[in-house]
């Protein structure tokens, strides 16, 4: 299986299809395939990344890789009942459309074993919060890439406190000009510097682990 | 010296009497400066006119790059490909990827800007802008375009263009080869059309996203041939991801003046980039829209320590964001004057 682990941070999504096939063949448990042998291959590619021997195209390979993967097994784990280990609601704020912030977070979070609803990009705030509330996310998780939309992830976070839902959410906001003073300026709970700092952080504001 | 005075000196390797102030000013900023509906401010050519002269008339030490800028938002190359554009009245317009993606876009010729898209609205109003500056003894200085890898990531969409990048390189090459005869054939119709343009800005986030090795085999060659094709013109290139990383193999594309992120160390930059003007660096979220003078003036006054003023054009790390008010460009005129 460690040739599964290697197909998934070289970002082979054909090679990834087949193996996990094979050892869902071999009735090797799907929740076994995720945790021993996927996760951590996420988890090395974002090793990978902040060593900056991965940039963004890699990572996005790998990660198209893992969801190939999962794309298989999700269907069984939820047949299985496995419990995520949050749902997290995740977009990219209106009049943007860059997704690669957004996508790498999503897929990596996934990959950590959290459920994620994606609602694409140029989400407006009201979709947020309508998503937030319809699956009762634990975390939401809002990206933008330029610094012209960023002024629209404190419009979200205004939309839920109307809505009143800010208590009971979560707020992580990330994208390439955010900083965490913005962060904590806009009243968002969490800053991810990257997809890696992302699931940190994500662990980290629902108690799971020390901040990142 | 006038701020274009300034601005130029600088992004030929002077020094000009004061450090210049400089910002990239379009659409996203303007019509909420103005007040005005954003679809008023593309449809209007008065109104247009008339914001981007209040503009020198209020802030008349800032060199606005590139100044008088007919633009539809990031509207004007995607269109001449087919994508679609949706229009709002708050906000620059959005691009859709095109149907198809790279498969059908690899075979594409590059578009005629007398013909397709928007581009014949923006040189016709090009033209027709300078035949009433002319008369007040302004003109056009620059004009821009999107390099090849921001178009072609919203012709695919960014991610599906960065993948492809690393599974389909042929493909994604042969688009870029497109992209790039575009960058140049634009720019050039925009310079043909005006009297006296003194220089090009191109705008390209999407290269700052690749690795060192990526960015020698796709971005640099295209880069060096854009930036190439414009003798004796300034180039500017905006690129504000952060991208250290490419620091060095951007300093060669060819280009005098870089625009970069605030996230990045202008100091590191001064050595990396030697004898490139480096236009930056302020916050143009936490300094300029949200922070108050003093803290625009406290960036400022770092950016001139960090660098002793060599080469230094001060300006945001970015174009001008929604909501910066105009106290925030005093207090980087009054400290670059300091």
């Amino acid at each position: 299986m460690q040739e599964l682990t290697t197909a998934i941070v070289e970002g082979n999504a054909v090679r990834v299809k087949e193996l996990v096939q094979a050892a869902l063949d071999e009735n090797v448990p799907p929740e076994e395939l995720v945790s021993r042998w996927m996760i951590p291959a996420m988890t090395e590619v974002g090793a990978r990344f902040e060593r900056q021997e991965y940039f963004v195209p890699e990572m996005l390979v790998s990660a198209r890789a893992m969801q190939a993967g999962l794309s298989l097994l999700k269907p069984l784990l939820a047949q299985r009942a496995v419990r995520p280990v949050a749902t997290v609601v995740i977009g990219t704020v209106r009049g943007d459309l860059h997704d690669v912030g957004k996508n790498l977070v999503a897929m990596m979070l996934e990959g950590a074993g959290f459920q994620v609803v994606d609602l694409g990009v140029d989400v407006p705030a009201a979709r947020f919060v309508q998503a937030v509330r319809e699956h009762r996310a634990e975390i939401l998780g809002i990206s933008s890439l330029l610094t012209t939309t960023m002024p629209q992830m404190e419009a979200v976070i205004c939309a839920l406190a109307e809505e009143g839902l800010r208590e009971r959410v979560k707020v992580l906001v990330g994208g390439a000009p955010v900083t965490d003073r913005f962060a904590a300026r806009i009243g968002a709970d969490g800053y991810g510097e990257s997809a890696t700092a992302a699931v940190k952080a994500a662990r980290s504001v629902l108690g799971l682990v020390e901040s990142p | 010296m006038s701020p274009w005075e300034r601005f130029v000196v600088v992004a030929r390797g002077g020094r000009a009497d004061r450090v210049p102030v400089a910002l990239i000013v379009d659409s996203p900023w303007l019509p909420g400066y103005a007040g005005i509906d954003t679809l008023d401010y593309f449809l209007r050519p008065d109104e247009w006119l008339r914001i981007n002269l209040d503009l020198s008339d209020r802030f008349p030490e800032v060199a606005w790059i590139p100044g008088f800028w007919v633009e539809y938002g990031m509207a004007a190359e995607p269109s001449a490909f087919g994508a679609r554009v949706v229009w709002h009245h708050d906000q620059a317009p959005s691009i859709e990827p095109v149907p198809g993606g790279l498969a059908v876009l690899a075979g594409m010729e590059p578009p005629d800007p007398q013909r397709h898209g928007l581009m014949p609205l923006v040189l016709q109003r090009y033209a027709d802008s300078e035949r009433r500056l002319l008369p007040q003894g302004l003109k056009v200085q620059m004009v821009a375009a999107r390099g090849p890898f921001a178009v072609a990531a919203w012709l695919l969409g960014v991610s599906e263009f960065l993948i492809a990048l690393k599974v389909e390189p042929e493909a994604s090459g042969r688009l870029l080869d497109a992209l790039t005869a575009t960058t140049i054939a634009w720019l050039r119709a925009q310079l043909d059309v005006l009297r006296a343009p003194e220089g090009i800005l191109v705008l390209d986030d999407i290269a700052g996203m690749l690795s060192p090795a990526m960015f020698k085999q796709f971005a640099r060659p295209r880069f060096s041939r854009i930036f190439g094709e414009f003798g004796g013109l300034i180039k500017a290139f905006h690129n504000d991801t952060p991208c250290a990383h490419l620091a060095r193999p951007m300093a060669t594309l060819g280009f005098d003046v870089f625009n970069f992120s605030h996230t990045m160390d202008i100091a590191d930059l001064q050595t990396k980039m030697p004898g490139i003007a480096l236009m930056g660096n302020i916050p143009p979220l936490d300094a300029m829209a949200r922070g108050t003078p003093a803290a625009v003036a406290a960036w400022a006054h770092e950016c001139v320590q960090k660098t002793g003023g060599r080469g230094l054009i001060l300006s945001a790390g970015g174009g001008v964001s929604p909501g910066t008010p105009p106290e925030a460009i005093d207090a980087l005129v009054q400290a670059a004057g300091g």
